[in-house]
């Protein structure tokens, strides 16, 4: 199964549901059996080897989201759903990695064996401590009720968008076949199919711009272009957030960054040919977020530079070659 | 959400749902989301609040005995020891645990009696109990509790929970009402064959020449994985004296732990392990019940205890002898009792260890005369 730059990759499609299923039945171990007499036993000698499973499973989780790239968010999310959904990430990673530390730490500290099973058996991660017991125990069950929230937030905001504002959110996550990658296929009278191999490139000849729409939310997108001419060994000679300036003199503008660029191997002996070029060089490149789902990238159009400077030909055509692979890589199904 | 850009891509969203549908679809998530949380809320044991819980046995253990911060909610006064326990190989061949391989591993322990108050004044037919914690080479642990009476006085949760309820103290008059009593034995009659069993046991003259006996059954499982049910018990090598009853010493409150303290201090005490083999028929499930006298009783090795120490200096006051706490070769039986003292152990271990501190009645100065 080929990753696809719409979703997450497969390991990590494969381990989210693999520890979301752990995970919850674990929180339901964990409060069954504190209140339980008759299975307190039986549940506790699952809860401990099942935590340390976990704390293992956090640890190639972890490596493994710094080594992949995320799929794009999709545009029905508005920038606080964004930072809220990042935020809650960093929260759930956070948890579980607290969690089974907390509950190592606490058996550490109430002098208990950390049993696993068999003969095998864990060394303690803190000295024994009657105080450090009593807080850790404490810190123990408080985190996992919030967990147990974060879970639930998670899944409501998952199931809203899926069953209401119906955007597909979940395809990202999917382990099963979902309808778009089906439909590439089978079903080529879909709107969304027809919508995806639309290249997201407008051209207007008459302003002499090139318009692209970006599959990434407007943060996303400038550092995506930075590292991809970087990637390609283009120069990124100033990078000016035009908002920010704008927000210095007290006026408000749309989120707007102009990346000006170019390699001066190529680009020199243009403006030894035509001195006036070297108004329009280096190029430019702007991002800007129409609205929270619309994040835009403009450039100046080659016909437009070729009519200006009286070129030959065109040899800017490659520069929006080169954007439209890039616009393209997030928008494929 | 929606723009007025005219250069915008045509939108991939379908269209916003309304009336019914959203309707429906918004319940739906709530069912779920709700419904998920309710499990939760239910297997927390939320709904069912008349269920005996862990929590609500150690209630019950702080209405029998009264509230003492700080202390154990059962066999509240004690002392620590320590020492070793040195096998002679016997017991392989029941068990794996290396603990019956032969050789010397060290031991920690405590003696106390039960009941939840810590500053009682010792009497000779208060349950006296010794719990020992094994550690064992490769850092596995076998902690242990018995009490010198042959068998328990209850076989479920349920019932220590309603003897703990009739033997509490009645707020009017301040103690036990004995109809709450005769009313507990009416519904409990595995208990009161039980209590004439221990009544008919002769009493000691202290901790040192008591029969210490595991009461639940546990399951041993040997090299070849040939499971067998045991009791086990730690019979004195100190010879066993009656209790006097016209002994003077009782005018001291502490006069039990007193006169361990004073053995200890004289010489070394030793307990025989002595393994009681099960057979098929044997009940594991039930401690209030006796096995027949004629079981194979085997001496696998010997306790030695020779240092004494109070709880105010003891690491072991921090230690809960959970009796599921086991190594290898040795698991627990089908004995409900077995799980609810592991759970309430547990909840008492936590209760305790967040509170305040008092000093024992066995303070150092006692034991260190």
């Amino acid at each position: 199964m080929a990753n696809n730059p719409a979703q997450f990759a497969l390991l990590s499609r494969i381990l989210h549901w693999l520890m979301a299923a752990m995970l919850l039945t674990m929180l339901f171990i964990g409060v069954a059996m504190v209140a339980s007499l008759g299975n307190y036993h039986r549940l506790v000698a699952i809860h401990r080897p099942l935590g340390i499973l976990l704390l293992i499973l956090a640890a190639i989780r972890l490596v493994n989201r710094m080594c992949t790239t995320l799929p794009p968010f999709p545009p029905t999310m508005s920038p606080m759903e964004r930072r809220v959904a990042s935020a809650s990430e960093r929260l759930l990673y956070t948890l579980m990695f607290a969690l089974p530390l907390v509950g190592w730490g606490m058996l550490s500290a109430g002098h208990y064996p950390i049993v696993m099973f068999g003969p095998m058996h864990l060394p303690p991660i803190l000295p024994a401590s009657p105080t450090l017991y009593a807080v850790l125990r404490t810190t123990h069950t408080l985190l996992a009720y919030l967990l147990f929230l974060t879970f639930l937030a998670h899944l409501s905001a998952v199931v809203f968008h899926t069953l209401i504002i119906r955007d597909r959110l979940l395809d990202r996550m999917a382990l099963w076949p979902t309808h778009s990658r089906k439909s590439k296929i089978i079903d080529d009278k879909n709107p969304l199919t027809q919508q995806m191999e639309t290249p997201p490139m407008i051209t207007d000849p008459s302003s002499g711009i090139v318009k692209f729409t970006s599959p990434w939310p407007y943060r996303e997108t400038v550092e995506r272009i930075e590292a991809a001419l970087l990637a390609k060994k283009i120069k990124v000679f100033a990078n000016i957030d035009q908002s920010a300036e704008a927000a210095a003199v007290g006026l408000t503008l749309r989120p707007t960054t102009l990346i000006i660029f170019g390699d001066p191997s190529k680009g020199t002996p243009l403006m030894v040919e035509h001195p006036d070029l070297a108004l329009d060089l280096p190029l430019k490149a702007l991002v800007w977020e129409a609205s929270p789902s619309e994040v835009y990238v403009g450039l100046t159009s080659p016909e437009f530079l070729q009519n200006r400077y009286g070129l030959p030909s065109s040899p800017f055509v490659e520069v929006v070659r080169f954007f439209t692979v890039l616009t393209n890589s997030g928008a494929q199904p | 959400m929606s723009s007025s850009d005219p250069d915008r891509i045509p939108d991939t969203e379908p269209a916003p749902l309304r009336g019914a549908g959203l309707i429906l679809r918004l319940a739906l998530i709530g069912t779920v989301v709700g419904g998920i949380a309710g499990l939760f809320l239910y297997t927390g044991g939320w709904f069912s609040p008349h269920t005996l819980s862990p929590a609500k046995m150690i209630d019950a253990f702080e209405l029998a005995g009264g509230k003492h911060p700080g202390f154990r909610r059962n066999h509240a006064k004690g002392v620590c020891v320590s020492g070793y326990f040195e096998s002679n190989g016997q017991g392989v061949a029941w068990s794996k645990a290396m603990v019956f391989a032969p050789g010397r591993v060290p031991i920690v322990g405590r003696f106390a009696l039960a009941g939840g108050q810590p500053y009682q004044a010792d009497a000779a037919h208060t349950v006296r109990s010794m719990a020992l914690l094994f550690k064992l080479p490769d850092g596995e642990e076998w902690r242990t509790g018995m009490n010198n009476i042959p068998v328990f006085a209850v076989n479920s949760a349920q019932g220590f929970y309603d003897l703990l309820l009739a033997s509490a103290p009645d707020p009017a008059t301040d103690k036990p009402d004995p109809a709450k009593m005769t009313a507990f034995l009416e519904k409990h009659p595995e208990s009161a064959k039980a209590m004439q069993l221990i009544r008919s046991q002769p009493v000691s003259s202290g901790f040192a020449d008591s029969t210490y006996n595991s009461l639940n059954a546990f399951r041993f499982i040997n090299a070849k994985g040939m499971v067998t049910p045991v009791r086990w018990s730690m019979v004195p090598v100190q010879p066993f004296a009656p209790f006097d009853a016209a002994s003077p010493a009782q005018s001291d409150k502490n006069f039990l732990f007193d006169a361990l303290i004073a053995e200890i201090h004289n010489h070394p005490l030793q307990w025989h392990l002595i393994l009681t083999i099960g057979q098929p028929s044997d009940p594991t499930n039930d401690a209030t019940l006796p096995w027949p006298p004629d079981r194979q009783q085997v001496d696998v090795g010997t306790l030695t205890i020779d240092q004494i120490e109070s709880e105010d200096t003891s690491p072991v006051r921090d230690i809960n002898f959970d009796p599921l706490v086991l190594p290898n070769g040795i698991a627990g039986s089908d004995d409900p009792l077995l799980s609810a003292r592991s759970a309430a152990y547990s909840e008492s271990f936590t209760r305790r260890e967040g509170e305040h501190k008092d000093p024992s009645a066995i303070s150092s100065s006692e034991t260190g005369k």
